[in-house]
């Protein structure tokens, strides 16, 4: 009976000092963990003074909860000091993210800035590559057209809606009812192939005419040949073979009356036609 | 307000009336309490909520739970102040405030993280074209 009494006494004792033993307030205890986790997250690094008035808070805390555990003071103490525990880590994370933005920011400005310059010279390499093609295909067509005048001081030269025709009269370039080219006949056609090659994106056609007398299968055939003749010539003398066609055209398409002797002669001849310039692209076709 | 202190006459040779005025008054502060209201905690923590909700914590899911905190507590303290109890009011309303400003700093961080996310994906977009 005695020892049962004893028992109990210190066991109410026991749970006396339990009692005064009052455990930390939940806050107190985030507060301590908090802390602890915030020095090894990004307030440590980026918002030190943060996490200094979060110890500050922690500390005094603590003095109040080891001063009087079970004080109102020592939980408000408490419950502050976990809340800046977590404001200094809020504060950390946010000065990081910052960071990351501001970094971030940087590298899009200077990729930008990169794109930017790439774009432009890469713009002006096009100005400058289609400033050559224009000037190339000015200089070119002065030079086609250097030729054609050095021509006309020896042939017809005249635009009509074929293109460009050089008109060569039959009685300098062929003897009568001859197909073959007489040699006086080279230093026109010269010329002529000179103007051409100048042009070499231009189709052309040679012509042969005959005046009206005779048979007409007879002056067809004679036109054809001269036609074939002079594109043989042309050809040899470094005209593109595949850009240059002869046609006969025999007695038709008089250009004088071929009642007189003048009149047939100047009806006797070759045209050479240099067609209008095809669409010419030096750039890559587009898909 | 009921607990206000009433103010004093000028500091001259009290008169019998005055002092029992003056027993008076003295006697209405020691009924309120021996501190006077929190006025200028109140408008701290105030301060706080408005700058909370003015970053938009309420929709923030972190920072909810901390500005209805502050707020309950700013509730709580005007009940405080009104039973006169005024030194324990101005305890809830510092909580109140501690509450708010983490409020503040939650709305603040998801607006932070949304603006980093954003530029690095501007940054990658410019990379992959």
């Amino acid at each position: 009976m005695k020892l049962v009494g004893t028992t109990l006494a210190s066991l109410i004792i026991a749970s006396m000092f339990g009692c005064a033993a009052t455990p930390p307030s939940p806050e107190l205890v985030d507060a301590r963990t908090g802390y602890a986790r915030a020095q090894t997250g990004p307030a440590k690094a980026y918002t030190p003074a943060e996490l200094e008035t979060a110890r500050q808070a922690l500390e005094k805390a603590e003095y109040a909860y080891k001063d009087d555990p079970g004080s109102q003071k020592a939980k408000d103490l408490a419950y502050i000091a976990s809340r800046k525990v977590m404001l200094a880590e809020v504060r950390g994370r946010i000065a990081q993210e910052e960071k990351s933005r501001t970094d971030a920011d940087e590298a899009f400005k200077t990729a930008a800035q990169q794109e930017l310059t790439d774009k432009n010279s890469m713009l002006q390499n096009q100005n400058e590559q289609l400033n050559m093609e224009q000037q190339a295909r000015r200089n070119a067509e002065q030079r086609a057209h250097d030729a054609l005048d050095r021509l006309s001081a020896l042939a017809a030269v005249k635009e009509d809606t074929r293109g460009t025709v050089i008109t060569l009269s039959g009685s300098v370039l062929f003897a009568t009812n001859k197909s073959d080219l007489l040699p006086g006949a080279s230093e026109r056609l010269n010329q002529v192939a000179d103007a051409l090659k100048e042009q070499p994106d231009r189709d052309v056609t040679v012509f042969g005419f005959t005046d009206s007398q005779g048979n007409d299968a007879y002056n067809q055939s004679l036109s054809e040949k001269r036609a074939a003749s002079v594109r043989s010539y042309l050809i040899e003398h470094g005209v593109s073979a595949d850009k240059i066609k002869s046609v006969g055209k025999g007695k038709a398409d008089p250009v004088a009356d071929n009642a007189s002797a003048e009149g047939r002669a100047n009806n006797r001849r070759v045209e050479i036609v240099i067609g209008a310039a095809q669409q010419q692209s030096t750039q890559q076709p587009m898909k | 307000m009921a607990c206000r202190m009433p103010d004093l006459a000028p500091m001259k040779p009290l008169s019998p009336l005055f002092a029992g005025l003056f027993a008076l008054g003295a006697t209405a502060v020691i009924g309120c309490g021996s501190s006077p209201p929190p006025t200028s905690q109140v408008a701290t923590s105030s301060a706080e909520i408005r700058a909370a909700k003015e970053l938009d914590a309420e929709s923030v899911p972190s920072a909810q739970y901390y500005l209805k905190l502050a707020n309950d507590q700013m509730s709580e303290a005007a009940q405080l102040m009104n039973d006169g109890q005024n030194e324990k009011a101005a305890r809830v309303l510092v909580r109140a405030q501690a509450d708010a400003e983490l409020a503040t700093a939650l709305a603040r961080e998801t607006k932070t993280k949304k603006a980093a996310e954003d530029t690095q994906a501007q940054l990658r977009a410019l990379r992959n074209k």
